[in-house]
């Protein structure tokens, strides 16, 4: 790294601190509305109805999720059926061992399709959300620990295409933002 | 937050005149079917085949209504039970739905005076020699102390009706007094005792799914069968519910009903499609697997000849269509198709019973028979005039209830 770089390092983004959950909400329908696409929130606990103020499109989890339950019901399909009704059908009980041999069969599905999407929607959150993650540059700054008990922050990153160092910072104190901070990438 | 703006509605009244003649018609076909049959039935003689089938026709009109009604009560003391603010604005047409609870002890009269044609322990019971599986269950439907013969069965019934009535009928009385006066001790008052009312019905479901359900069939036994009567009850219920809902916003009512409301009753219509398969598949693999004689022949009787397509219909329509249909939520929160999938699980929640009861009356395959239109419109008709001249009395949602604001600004 020369050194000109390291005495001016990108910016990573601009940060923001509000007085409640409800001036967070009103300053983020305002950010939506101004067009900005790489930003987020950050709050103690969840706040109702943030998702369509920050204009967020539906997560795709839930695709994923029927993808991975219907990969597990046709595994448990597969793996019943052919041993079963093929390899080394078994007569037990008179039952039958073709297609209406299904009852049995049934909780197994069931417990597969659970297991498959239960796995999928834990490991598609982490892969939604780029985790694990060792570091993020927001750690740096540090008024940001008391993200956790009781401040209210908005970010808009540097990735941004309507970013701009000076403008943001300004239209973020216009919107009620306090303490108004550009942050640098540590890396 | 962003409904900072939003206002608490005024009441609404329900104008029943504007549609008098609907009233008029309900009650003009409502009277003419009841008449005609209990006319037909009646006339029969004790015993024979017509008697039978208005006997079971009228059973499953009355087990009919009367699940899709306990399961709107349900509703009601789930919401108070669980202290939840959604559905403030539709809790008042729950209420006036199980408040139609109590006229149903009048459509049970008449399966009283022919219960010796449904029941067939009460003949059975008389004989000189006991059947066995009678001989282990008497003392459910008759208790003995000696020479004193206690009937258990239709004290259990009367025990039925009256929690029922009472109660539905005073979580209505409640919930309107507290229009007027805006007291919040009303909910918790009203909270504390569906406690109780939880376990109580619970307890009533159950023994009505065996009573009146099974108990034409006293050698049958299944512990599911309560809760899968109970699934039923409480999915057909939201469904019914929903509709009374969505067509009262379309006359004009309830504008601030929106799709959000629709959405959380299209999760608990999802939920109850997927129990109802649930407990249903639940009770049918266990008696599959153990094959009993005595038990597995409830379901030999359903699934043979034409019952076998009917049922195999059942769990296609009320689980698999419901469930694929409502798992995008775009289905759960328009309207129209919201209303499109419980006018179909209305319908499917009368080939549940019909396929429960009618295999008694017709073991060779169904056969479809008049009374069984007749009796569903018999008792249909008059309830739905009592429930629309129940609407206009009161305001149409609970205009003073302390969450009102809450269930308004409601979101997902």
């Amino acid at each position: 790294m020369s050194a000109a770089a390291a005495t001016r390092k990108p910016a990573f983004g601009v940060i923001a601190e509000f007085a409640s959950a409800t001036t967070l909400y009103e300053a983020a329908e305002k950010v939506r509305d101004a067009g900005f696409k790489f930003w987020d929130v950050h709050s103690p606990f969840p706040i109702h109805g943030m998702n369509k103020a920050m204009g967020l499109g539906k997560s795709p989890l839930g695709y994923i999720i029927f993808c991975g339950g219907f990969l597990g019901f046709t595994t448990a399909v597969l793996l019943e059926y052919i041993p079963s009704s093929f390899l080394f059908p078994l007569i037990v009980h008179g039952k039958p061992v073709n297609f209406f041999t299904v009852p049995p069969f049934f909780p197994i599905m069931f417990e597969l399709t659970i297991l498959i999407s239960a796995f999928t929607a834990f490991f598609g959150v982490f892969i939604l959300n780029r985790l694990p993650r060792m570091h993020h540059p927001l750690f740096d700054y540090a008024a940001f620990s008391r993200v956790t008990n009781d401040a209210f922050f908005l970010v808009i990153e540097s990735g941004d295409p309507k970013f701009s160092e000076t403008e943001t910072r300004g239209f973020l104190e216009d919107i009620g933002g306090r303490e108004v901070t550009v942050l640098y990438a540590n890396d | 937050m962003s409904h900072s703006h939003l206002t608490v509605p005024k009441p609404e009244i329900f104008e029943s005149r504007k549609i008098n003649r609907v009233l008029s018609a309900l009650l003009g076909i409502g009277a003419f079917s009841l008449l005609v049959t209990l006319i037909v039935g009646f006339a029969a003689p004790g015993g024979s085949d017509l008697r039978r089938q208005f006997a079971f026709s009228w059973l499953f009109a009355f087990l009919y209504f009367f699940t899709i009604l306990i399961g709107c009560f349900f509703w009601i003391i789930v919401h108070h039970a669980t202290d939840s603010g959604w559905g403030i604005v539709v809790r008042r047409q729950m209420e006036n739905l199980a408040s139609l609870l109590p006229w149903m002890l009048l459509f049970f009269l008449p399966l009283f005076f022919v219960r010796r044609d449904i029941w067939d322990w009460i003949t059975a019971k008389d004989s000189p020699v006991l059947d066995p599986h009678l001989r282990d269950k008497i003392g459910y439907f008759e208790l003995h102390f000696g020479s004193l013969v206690v009937p258990f069965f239709w004290i259990r019934a009367i025990l039925y009706f009256a929690f029922f009535g009472f109660a539905a009928l005073y979580f209505r009385r409640t919930s309107i007094r507290q229009d007027s006066d805006g007291d919040p001790k009303w909910s918790i008052q009203m909270r504390g005792f569906s406690f109780p009312g939880i376990l109580l019905f619970a307890a009533c479901t159950t023994f009505i799914a065996f009573d009146w359900f099974s108990s034409p069939d006293y050698r049958w036994a299944s512990t599911m069968w309560g809760v899968y009567i109970f699934a039923g009850a409480a999915g057909a219920g939201m469904a019914l519910i929903i509709l009374v809902v969505i067509a009262l916003k379309h006359a004009g009512y309830l504008r601030f009903v929106n799709e959000e409301h629709y959405h959380i009753m299209g999760k608990l219509l999802l939920t109850f499609s997927i129990f109802w398969g649930y407990i249903g598949f639940s009770q049918y693999m266990l008696i599959w697997y153990a094959n009993i004689p005595e038990e597995t022949e409830w379901f030999l009787r359903r699934n043979i000849e034409s019952w076998n397509v009917l049922n195999t219909f059942l769990v296609i329509g009320r689980f698999f269509i419901p469930f694929f249909y409502l798992l995008f939520q775009y289905t759960k929160r328009n309207a129209k198709l919201l209303a499109a999938i419980s006018f179909w699980i209305l319908g499917m929640h009368i080939l549940d019973t019909y396929v429960t009861i009618m295999p008694f009356v017709h073991p060779r395959g169904f056969e479809l028979s008049i009374l069984d239109l007749l009796s569903l419109l018999a008792i249909g008709c008059p309830l739905a005039f009592i429930f629309v001249r129940r609407l206009g009395g009161v305001s149409l949602f609970p205009s003073r209830d302390p969450r009102l604001l809450e269930s308004l600004k409601l979101s997902n």
